[in-house]
């Protein structure tokens, strides 16, 4: 196994297979052997398409030979989260109710991959039916996190989080619909980026609830999601355009809310002062900071919860009632309450939804760009106290993930999940970054002079 | 497997299944509530379930406008 190649981040292996001093056959060759052992060992992976990736990067060198480019990610190996459909091939979704699934159709955002001339290595782990914070699989076994094997690596994009994390793959496609991409990105130490609701096609990606569920890039660095959101949107070069050229001087008129309240109030102390250090930084950028008092949260997580379990239990309804036991029961006593809303709940939730966003924004942002929050206000929880023990104690460990993200996918807004360092245990410390609708431009590029300010992106695992 | 562990086990999953039904019950009680106090306020005759959809896709539009 080349050990220096899959450890290239996205931009670089692209550039390094442009410019002709690596070959996608190489790439793909050392991506697969590192998923296929390191990747297993962390039970990062759920099925890999060897044979049809080596034909692809064949196909690319071929095509890199004829002097002809296929796109920005060509002959570029990158695996995802194993509810992306590819047609004629199964897609798990994490379940054993689903575990001969075949998918009829190909998702639009892995067509996107397949016209920038990506290459497909195969599925990853993920929570079954995408319903969980931690990382927590019954049918597939528990994600380990590379950083520790004893803590969670973050759910539902479980496998996602460890692959980058661990360096086994340059990037790898997401999707969030409570904190989903934000947990696996905050637990594992990695850049996660959930877009604006709509933003990027959900067309062939399993659903969990139609009104919150995005799909969005978790990579090694803002720049490489920024290609990656270039593609995933279609938009040429946008993104790359607002990540660049960012001196020290180009961040002077942004301005950042840092959010007290709620926020803060059940931040756990040593993650609280890596917030200010972030803070700190993001002052000696340029950027203005103020302070705000977030909003009380309960009605946001409240009309996200309705959303989430109805739009899930009547996606589920009819196996919840045929099969029963085909579900974990930690996943089906998520799913269950939503059959038990009265309709006109689920209507008004989705009703008030534009107030409470609206709301929110002039609370916790004001005038600023960007809203600071924590990412996991309460660290990076064990396996064992997310799994065993009184189901109450559980429950809670579970609910503590969700504190700062479930909300944001009520209020549709964008929000990245951004490493600041790591705990006395040496595990991740992330914030997010939460921006107005369709402000992902302005959250790459604060996110990228962060990055390149502290380079905390560049320490990994193994 | 004999009558009484069969009661035995019987009871259990009934035990666990009110268990479940009581703490779903708990959580969408609360959660109704909060929503229906805040509908009090937020929801009218004029109100739109679309209306956060509505408001993306204008800004959307406009951002590719500008672009």
């Amino acid at each position: 196994m080349d050990d220096s190649l899959h450890a290239l981040g996205l931009t670089e292996m692209a550039t390094a297979i442009a410019e002709g001093s690596v070959t996608s056959v190489a790439a793909t060759q050392a991506c697969l052997d590192a998923l296929d052992t390191t990747g297993r060992r962390f039970n990062a992976v759920v099925s890999l398409r060897r044979d049809q990736a080596l034909e692809a990067a064949r196909a690319a060198d071929q095509a890199r030979s004829q002097g002809r480019s296929l796109g920005p990610l060509h002959g570029v190996p990158m695996a995802h989260k194993d509810l992306f459909y590819r047609k004629g091939e199964i897609s798990t979704g994490g379940t054993l109710i689903r575990k001969d699934f075949v998918a009829p159709f190909t998702a639009t955002v892995i067509e996107r991959l397949d016209q920038a001339g990506a290459i497909d290595l195969g599925r990853l782990h993920m929570a079954e039916f995408a319903m969980s914070p931690t990382g927590y699989n019954i049918h597939h076994g528990h994600g380990l996190n590379p950083w520790s094997v004893a803590h969670c690596p973050g759910g539902s994009s479980s496998g996602s989080g460890i692959a980058v994390a661990a360096r086994l793959i340059p990037a790898a496609l997401g999707t969030d619909t409570g904190g989903s991409i934000r947990h696996p990105a905050a637990m594992c130490g990695v850049f996660g980026l959930k877009p604006t609701w709509g933003l990027v096609p959900t067309t062939g990606v399993m659903p969990l609830s139609h009104s919150l569920d995005v799909v969005g890039p978790m990579t090694r660095s803002p720049e490489d999601a920024a290609l990656l959101m270039d593609v995933l949107t279609a938009r040429g070069t946008y993104y790359r355009d607002r990540c660049s050229g960012s001196g020290k001087g180009s961040a002077k008129a942004l301005k950042l809310a840092v959010v007290g309240g709620h926020y803060r109030a059940q931040t756990r102390p040593d993650i609280e002062a890596a917030l200010v250090d972030a803070a700190k930084v993001i002052a000696e950028l340029g950027v203005v900071i103020t302070h705000t008092t977030g909003p009380d949260l309960a009605l946001a997580h409240a009309g996200a919860h309705v959303l989430m379990t109805v739009e899930a239990a009547t996606l589920h309804r009819h196996w919840l009632e045929t099969r029963p036991g085909d579900y974990a029961p930690q996943v089906r006593g998520r799913i269950e309450p939503g059959l038990t809303y009265p309709a006109t709940r689920y209507v008004e939730a989705l009703a008030m939804r534009a107030d409470v966003t609206r709301a929110w924004l002039d609370q916790a942002m004001g005038d600023a760009d960007f809203a600071l929050i924590p990412a996991l206000a309460q660290g990076v929880p064990t396996i064992a106290e997310t799994t065993d023990g009184d189901p109450a104690s559980v429950a809670a460990a579970i609910a503590r993930c969700t504190l700062s993200t479930r909300a944001i996918n009520y209020l549709g807004l964008p929000s990245a999940s951004i490493l600041c360092g790591f705990d006395p245990s040496g595990l991740p410390i992330a914030f997010q970054l939460v921006g107005r609708p369709y402000s992902e431009g302005l959250i790459l590029r604060l996110s990228a002079l962060y990055s390149q300010a502290t380079a905390w992106n560049l320490k990994h695992p193994l | 497997m004999g009558e009484e562990s069969q009661q035995a086990d019987a009871r259990s999953l009934r035990d666990a299944a009110l268990r479940r039904a009581h703490s779903h019950h708990t959580l969408v009680d609360a959660n109704s509530d909060v929503l229906a106090h805040a509908a009090d306020r937020l929801v009218t005759l004029d109100s739109d379930p679309r209306a956060l959809d509505l408001w993306f896709r204008q800004e959307a539009e406009a951002q590719e406008r500008s672009r």
